[in-house]
């Protein structure tokens, strides 16, 4: 068991480092230059171009070579330190994120963790009867093809143009100070609800299908059927079913993470909605290395870390992967 | 990961090509699935024939409602919907396909021979699978398309390939792992066979119906995912496809406008698309296990 | 694993989730900004604020007009400047100008504002990484005496960037910024709360970089609205929003959330007509003030494109009235062949105009191909007299939605007579650069706006020499030695000689107009479309309120102050 976690462990590191790596890379081999772009923002004659750029260029450390960045870069990443942002010189990238965050875990972790649970309960309600196999299937699976953004317009204008129901976009109401009143805190709910929805209902369809599918499996499979010869009650087959079904579920949680970053970081544009998303698309647009590496890099940490766990749990809840560890290591 | 998840359809090799169809012209889910997505796919091939109008000129009076000269109506600028919605179609395909394509290929290749050959081999594809598993792609392939001025679909497709693989790669992992330890593919290996001979004589041919649906799966995903990319403006520069005409129509507040005409079809086409392939997937799976087939 | 703890467990991770959403986001102080008292603006910031410097690009919207005021101010309507912080300004001789300063001018943290203050910010100049550092190089001294500042210059003058300088310097507050006046830091260092002479100071309660930036009424009273020659800004607060999508934005101003937009919207001729309460300057076509010639900008240092009658041809191919009617729905207007914005009317020669200025003509165009020597491939598209394949990029910021409809229609009309244009839209620093570093075949640009002097305009066209970086002008990279002459010698001319300067820009008009360094194609417009639910009493044409209903920087110290100023409550 220790070897086995300890060789996780080790395997998660590499995985950390190399995908680090290519993080720090991806920006830098873009065409063009992220000083230039500041540097033209400032109107004022030409001949002055040059002593600004160098000036720039060293601030961010990017006239040295190659490797010395890349050696920087880790060493300050220990410090926890992610630069300074080019596009809002001189805020520093960690200020940015830690702004940035809040909003977007918030919508993230509740979408991802009810639409998991609610998908599967109703996956498991749908399989083996009719009724509902017939119409929270075919739902569902309109559900998970809807592309997140498209959803996610017709909600706001749906709900917000047609109806007013719910704001259009903003992680708040323009018209209130960021403090800690119920009713600004009602206000952030209330602005949550629309990017929350398009992106649980997207999930919900797909957890719910594979959810249906594995407990068909499961039912079908030998010992459900043993089981049932034996004359054990439906409630005990469908129990046991239920709970070997959860395992892939988990496992497809894990696989999925990176997926619903990318929708989160989707749904967040359409709703002008101050999260990472928001941040990393200014990031890109404003060509600001050290936003861009930032963002990523807390993803990457994110879904590491949720990997990680989901392959802790699974060894507990599983006992036959503590047993056959040796050759599966995945 | 264990195999429990895809321990099912692995039995389907041995379904003979008369059950198959059979149960297949049997199967409400399949069949639906199929009419669904021929009904597009013939709209895709045939539609821009059909249409009456070139899908970018501007030959029409601006924001007219669905009519029987224009049958979705037409844009804020006069151009002719229902063309732009074929010519999308088509489009849409054409990236579903050439993404879908280079997806399982690469999946295939590292699932089978991390599956086949264990041990480094398979260590060192697994990291690989993790890293582009963990590196948020979505977010990449913003980047990267942002600094490409001019994009093809060629080139939209291949991104979307390049990093949509890992799940399929891992599926068919298991798979192959399982099967592995059986024993025709033990004999072949006592008869001296090579890897390549084993993995696509033996095992690829044992896990088919598992390959088609993977297939089917990453061609949708391929689909939704360029929809995306073009809906923020990271598409393809010339040319129509349905997340561009999404991107335009919410670029120009069409739904704002009270042009709804314009912004819906093209996210209910991609609704339909990549939803009746997974009904076609669930169909599929009841077809090859005749386990499932109780309902 | 039982199912019990699974729900437990989920109940506590989602209130944790909540939980860090909130206290992430919580910042200490109180209260709201009534609606009634807000005025709501959008339009003029893309992307994140950038704090508080008026040398940098992406500083918080309002800063100059609302809070760092100018001695001068230009309403471009009647074309007249207004006395502002300075309450004279004259040349006392060929070489001297003198400022006078108003009294009982005060700093927001309570200081006066003096003829010391006039100087220090003048002699900024002297960092060459401000934007009048060559203006500042040709002044002999500054020299304050009293509330008077006496700007002494060396030979003469270059009256017409002067006369410009003067009402677009910001006043910065000297104690303020002395540290930091260096090179460097002039141009990225942001004081926390700006100080300044405005009928605005900075809330930095309501401060969100990535969302808005919140003024609120300077509490001790400013001295325009004392001294009677404002009125008093009824606004208590001014909300300004950064930019969202074209789709956020039309909803928030047709839901009156938003006052005052200045962006372009698509389809809002059909809104205006719609009575969702939407106002604009002009009540029918083209409801907008023109703002900005946009032109077609050639790489001159590129073949075809290096050959004037390549360039006329292209001119005459492109159909501009097709653009302005089904691309904006009519609420802009093609440009004068001059590329002159109809402020500067005056200046042009209409003779001129018809003898070697163009309009759409596709067989003309092909006419002048041919007569140049231009032949047709196999392809049907047309080759160079070499008999080189021609084939041009035509570039435009991705996500610019009206530019991205109109480089498809101006590749569409190219293909008629024979020219190969295709559209690419990179990222905006990418198509900035490309610009700057003469990266490119062909362009939509719009970068220089209306002023006071159609100098700004001919030194944007013209201007010598070229370098590996052009930041302002001539991105062309045009070579004309004797049209920078031409245009020097305009700069050299008074603001006050008007016939002088219509003899130098019409000869400057001829000139372009063979040679099309740029090809004019129409006027973008002000965009201003301005709600009334919560505010009435805009800017309109027929009334006596004919300001600039904009928001931009560089606007607000023209007339966009007086749009705010004299708004009225719409009550209840």
């Amino acid at each position: 068991m220790l070897r086995y976690l300890a060789r996780k462990l080790f395997i998660y590191l590499l995985t950390f480092i190399v995908a680090v790596t290519i993080d720090w890379a991806i920006p830098r081999f873009m065409p063009g230059n992220p000083v230039d772009a500041l540097v033209s923002r400032i109107a004022m004659m030409p001949d002055a171009n040059a002593a600004l750029t160098s000036y720039f260029m060293a601030a961010f450390n990017l006239d040295q070579p190659l490797w010395q960045q890349y050696f920087n870069f880790w060493k300050a990443l220990f410090n926890g330190d992610l630069g300074r942002s080019i596009m809002l010189f001189p805020t520093p990238v960690t200020t940015l994120i830690g702004r940035a965050l809040p909003y977007t875990l918030g919508l993230l972790l509740p979408s991802i963790l009810l639409s998991w649970y609610v998908g599967n309960m109703v996956g498991a309600l749908a399989a083996r009867r009719k009724i509902l196999d017939n119409t929270v299937l075919p739902l569902g699976y309109l559900l998970t093809a809807t592309p997140y953004m498209w959803l996610g317009i017709l909600l706001a204008w749906l709900l917000g143009s047609v109806l007013g129901w719910f704001p259009l976009a903003f992680g708040y109401d323009q018209a209130l100070k960021a403090e800690w009143t119920w009713r600004f805190f009602g206000s952030l709910v209330f602005h949550w609800v629309l990017p929350f929805a398009s992106l649980f209902l997207v999930a919900l369809g797909g957890w719910a299908i594979g959810m249906r599918n594995m407990i068909i499996y499961e039912l079908e499979s030998d010992y459900a059927n043993y089981l049932q010869a034996l004359g054990a009650p439906a409630r005990l087959v469908r129990k046991y079913a239920f709970r070997n079904a959860m395992l892939p579920q988990i496992t497809g949680l894990a696989l999925q993470l990176g997926a619903v970053v990318g929708g989160a970081l989707a749904t967040e544009i359409v709703f002008s909605y101050p999260g990472l998303g928001w941040l990393v698309l200014s990031g890109i647009q404003n060509q600001d290395y050290f936003v861009i590496q930032g963002v990523f890099l807390f993803i990457i940490v994110g879904v590491l870390l949720a990997n990680l766990i989901v392959d802790i749990v699974y060894v507990v809840v599983d006992p036959r992967t503590r047993v056959g560890l040796q050759g599966d290591a995945a | 990961m264990t195999s429990t998840d895809s321990a099912a359809p692995a039995a389907a090799g041995k379904t003979h090509g008369n059950e198959f169809l059979y149960f297949a012209s049997r199967n409400t889910k399949l069949v639906i699935g199929t009419v669904v997505f021929v009904l597009f796919l013939l709209a895709a091939i045939f539609g821009p024939m059909l249409a009456a109008y070139q899908p970018m000129t501007f030959d029409a009076p601006p924001g007219l409602p669905p009519s029987a000269e224009h049958w979705f109506g037409t844009t804020l600028f006069g151009q002719d919907v229902f063309s732009q919605f074929v010519h999308g179609l088509r489009s849409s395909f054409i990236v579903g396909a050439l993404g879908g394509i280079t997806a399982a290929a690469i999946g295939m290749f590292v699932g089978f021979f991390a599956g086949y050959r264990g041990g480094l081999v398979d260590e060192v594809l697994n990291m690989l699978t993790n890293v582009v598993l963990v590196i948020p792609t979505f977010a990449v392939l913003l980047v990267v398309a942002a600094y490409l001025s001019v994009r093809g679909l060629g080139t939209e497709a291949l991104f979307i390939g390049l990093t949509s693989w890992p799940w399929a790669a891992r599926a068919i992992r298991a798979q192959t792992f399982s099967l592995t330890s059986r024993d025709f593919v033990d004999m072949a290996r006592l008869n001296g066979e090579g890897t390549f001979r084993i993995i696509f004589g033996q095992i690829a041919p044992n896990m088919s119906s598992y390959l088609v649906m993977t297939f089917i799966l990453l061609f949708g995903g391929a689909i939704l995912t360029a929809a995306m990319l073009d809906f923020i403006g990271l598409g393809p520069t010339d040319g129509i496809s349905l997340g561009l005409m999404m991107n335009y129509s919410v670029m120009n507040a069409a739904l704002q406008l009270g042009m709804w005409w314009w912004f819906v079809p093209p996210g209910l086409a991609i609704t339909g698309i990549v939803g009746s392939l997974y009904v076609m997937n669930v169909g599929l799976d009841e077809v090859f296990n005749p386990k499932l087939r109780a309902l | 694993m039982s199912f019990a703890i699974d729900r437990r467990t989920f109940a506590v991770v989602t209130a944790a989730a909540l939980m860090a959403t909130v206290a992430g986001s919580a910042l200490a102080q109180s209260g709201e900004y009534p609606r009634n008292e807000t005025l709501y603006m959008s339009g003029a910031q893309w992307g994140n604020i950038v704090g508080f410097n008026p040398y940098f690009g992406n500083f918080a919207n309002g800063l100059v007009g609302l809070v760092n005021e100018t001695l001068f101010r230009y309403d471009p309507i009647a074309d007249k400047y207004i006395d502002w912080l300075a309450e004279k300004g004259e040349w006392e001789s060929d070489t001297v100008y003198k400022v006078t300063i108003r009294s009982g001018i005060k700093w927001s943290d309570g200081e006066d504002f003096t003829a010391e203050d006039v100087k220090w910010n003048i002699d900024l100049g002297k960092l060459p990484t401000i934007w009048w550092s060559d203006l500042y190089k040709s002044i002999k001294s500054v020299e304050t005496s009293g509330n008077t500042v006496t700007v002494t210059f060396d030979g003469t003058p270059n009256y017409q960037a002067w006369q410009n300088a003067v009402w677009n310097i910001p006043m910065m507050k000297p104690s303020q910024w002395k540290d930091h006046a260096t090179e460097a830091e002039i141009t990225s260092w942001t004081p926390d709360a700006p100080i300044g002479t405005g009928p605005y100071v900075f809330d930095k309660s309501g401060y969100d970089p990535t969302t808005r930036v919140v003024w609120t009424k300077t509490p001790d009273g400013w001295w325009a609205s004392k001294a009677g020659i404002s009125p008093d800004p009824k606004p208590k607060y001014i909300i300004d929003l950064v930019n969202s999508s074209n789709n956020v934005a039309l909803g928030l101003l047709l839901a009156g959330r938003q006052d005052l937009n200045n962006n372009f919207l698509p389809g809002v001729a059909t809104l205006i007509a719609g009575g969702y309460g939407l106002h604009t300057y002009y009540d029918k076509p083209p409801y907008m003030l023109p703002a900005v010639t946009s032109w077609l900008l050639p790489n001159t240092k590129k073949a075809p494109l290096d050959d004037a009658a390549f360039r006329r041809a292209l001119a005459f191919s492109i159909n501009t009235d097709q653009i302005a009617k089904v691309d904006y729905g009519n609420v802009v207007l093609p440009a004068s062949p001059t590329g002159l914005l109809p402020v500067w009317d005056k200046y042009i020669d209409q003779a001129a105009v018809k003898e070697h200025g163009f309009s759409y003509d596709p067989k003309k165009a092909a006419e002048i191909l041919d007569k140049a020597g231009y032949k047709k491939g196999a392809d049907g598209f047309y080759q160079t007299p070499k008999g080189e394949p021609i084939d041009l990029k035509i570039e435009v910021p991705s996500g610019w939605s009206d530019w991205m409809q109109a480089v498809q229609m101006i590749s569409a009309d190219a293909k008629e007579v024979g020219i190969k244009i295709t559209p690419k839209y990179p990222d905006f620093n990418t198509y900035q650069s490309s610009r700057n570093t003469g990266n490119f075949d062909l362009m939509i640009e719009n970068s220089q706006p209306l002023s006071d002097t159609p100098y700004t305009y001919y030194r944007y066209l013209y201007q010598l020499p070229i370098l590996k970086s052009q930041t302002n002008y001539n991105f062309a990279r045009f070579e004309d030695k004797e049209a920078w002459d031409l245009t020097v010698a305009l700069a050299k001319t008074p603001r006050s000689d008007i016939d002088k300067m219509k003899e130098i820009t019409g000869k400057l008009q001829v000139r372009f107009m063979d040679e099309l360094p740029m090809i004019p194609l129409w006027y973008n417009g002000a965009w201003a479309q301005m709600s009334t639910t919560t505010w009435t009493n805009w800017p309109a044409d027929g009334t006596d309120r004919q300001f600039i209903p904009i928001s931009w920087r560089g606007w607000l110290q023209m007339t966009g102050l007086d749009t705010i100023t004299h708004l009225e409550p719409a009550g209840q």
